[in-house]
């Protein structure tokens, strides 16, 4: 049997095939397409592609992500918050927290032992400290966005950044620049600072070990180290997985369970 | 005579005023992050302009987000200190002004002498501020300088949601996808910052007469919507608005020599 999850976010999209035993088979991450319902049907399409099976193959799927109502292959939907802390809850069960970046939402996620959701907070009204905050600075500082992670691990001496807001903070980084300042150091300065307000969302559904990183900024490392400097914990960071994928597993691990349910 | 420079995130500007007052030169330059070289270049400008040496000058007056910068000695000045000195001496019947420029927008109440009563601002995000139109023209592909003559002239008005500027870039992005026409978005744009700038107006209480000020007073299709919201009529401070703050800076170290 096959599930399928498939999440379709404000800029990449994701889907996951996996079977009746849990065994993950294919999965796939794209940027979006103007319309969230192509977005949908192109990265569904390129993922059975890679596990060369077809959509009829499918005998359940679960949408999540801020298109998810729209999907037309879809059996049901489900809201990203509990996709996400269901996918990493699946891979490492310890976890008990789940900050998730996406590109233009910014989640604090609590769930308990079952991976079931406890709590949640979540900002998606201002891009300060979403994704699209880090590209914004990565478009500023001329580097892409992949290596802005390398980069602000690189900078000794992290430039405090005042402003919160991106369109501010991305004069703030032009400034710095036209004074001589090291970029490594600006990188540096904007990891931290994004940390810090990452911080203070989860700290409003409480910081409880293990906690995880999902989302595309999981993959700035700078982001990362700065986050577990200010939490003075460890953060689990999925190694064998894109952490960008946890919403679409969780869709999918909902879909087999839905699946089961209702036969 | 004396030199005020109201060096801001957008634009740095100049103004060379006599013993009366009088405007002999002002300059107005994109500061491109890069305040140092705007001031130096703002400083050239006026004096050559009147052509007037350095020593002549008796007093320089510096405001604005880079005010630091200006490379002679200069006396810093608060900007909101400066729009009120600087509006009260252009329109001495000014008791309200709505000053909107690149990062902050800001709205302040005068007494009959020309003294700050209150004020409000939000210099913390892009959404009430200059660069949220900025931003969204880009996006659109539309010159700065056309949005009030598209808005003033668009049939519909797009309803733009976000309030974020990076989020209604998007949003405006989604719109021209769904074939909407660019000045009916402009439109919407230019309403949901009037609505906001409206609202921290109403905050305070307004007191007629009401004056524009800033570069986004420049936008004749936002000093329209904004004097709407407010239901009172709202009048761009002249010669130029955008030279108000350095006007205000001049007038203050003026008066102190």
């Amino acid at each position: 049997m096959i599930f399928a999850g498939c999440d379709v976010g404000s800029l990449t999209a994701k889907a996951l095939l996996m079977d009746e035993k849990e065994n993950i088979i294919a999965y796939e991450i794209m940027n979006v397409l103007p319309n969230p319902v192509k977005s949908a049907e192109e990265i569904m399409s390129r993922t059975l592609k890679k596990a060369e099976l077809r959509l009829e193959d499918i005998d359940y799927c679960i949408s999540t992500g801020y298109g998810r109502e729209k999907i037309p292959f879809a059996n049901n939907n489900i809201s990203e918050i509990s996709c996400h802390g269901r996918g990493a809850h699946w891979v490492n069960p310890a976890i008990r927290t789940i900050i998730d970046i996406g590109g233009q939402d910014l989640k604090a996620i609590r769930v308990d032992s079952k991976g079931e959701l406890v709590d949640f907070v979540m900002n998606d009204k201002c891009a300060a400290g979403t994704g699209r905050f880090l590209e914004g600075i990565a478009k500023t500082l001329n580097v892409s966005l992949s290596e802005l992670g390398p980069l602000a691990l690189k900078g000794k001496n992290p430039i405090s950044i005042i402003s919160t807001c991106t369109i501010f903070t991305q004069f703030d980084v032009m400034h710095l620049i036209v004074e001589g300042a090291d970029k490594a150091d600006i990188a540096a300065g904007v990891a931290k600072a994004m940390a810090q307000r990452m911080h203070k969302l989860v700290r409003k559904v409480g910081i409880k070990k293990e906690v995880a990183i999902t989302g595309g900024v999981a993959k700035n490392q700078g982001v990362v180290k700065y986050l577990q400097e200010i939490i003075k914990s460890e953060i689990y960071q999925f190694k064998d997985i894109d952490p960008q994928i946890m919403g679409a597993l969780g869709a999918a691990l909902f879909a087999k369970e839905e699946y089961m349910r209702k036969r | 005579m004396y030199v005020g420079c109201d060096i801001g995130t957008g634009y740095t500007k100049g103004v060379l005023i006599d013993q009366d007052g009088k405007i002999l030169s002002s300059c107005i330059i994109p500061t491109n992050a890069d305040p140092r070289t705007a001031s130096k270049t703002i400083i050239e400008e006026l004096l050559k302009n009147s052509n007037i040496s350095q020593d002549q000058i008796k007093g320089w007056g510096s405001t604005g987000w880079g005010r630091t910068y200006l490379p002679v000695e200069h006396e810093e000045l608060s900007l909101i200190n400066c729009i009120a000195k600087g509006i009260n001496f252009l329109s001495p019947s000014c008791r309200t002004v709505i000053d909107v420029g690149a990062q902050h927008s800001m709205v302040i109440l005068l007494d009959e002498k020309g003294q700050v009563l209150e004020f409000r601002q939000n210099d913390r995000c892009a959404a009430g501020s200059g660069r949220f139109i900025e931003v969204i023209s880009e996006a659109l592909r539309v010159p700065l300088e056309k949005v009030s003559s598209l808005v003033l002239n668009a049939k519909e008005k797009v309803n733009v949601t976000s309030q974020c500027a990076v989020f209604a870039e998007s949003e405006v992005i989604a719109h021209v996808n769904d074939g909407k026409p660019v000045d009916a978005i402009l439109a919407g744009i230019i309403d949901s910052l009037a609505r906001s700038l409206a609202a921290i107006a109403k905050r305070l209480s307004v007191i007629d007469e009401v004056f524009a000020s800033g570069g986004m007073a420049k936008n004749s299709a936002l000093v329209k919507e904004i004097s709407r919201y407010l239901g009172k009529e709202l009048h761009t401070a002249q010669p130029d608005p955008q030279l108000v703050g350095a006007i205000g800076a001049a007038l203050f170290v003026k008066e102190k020599s």
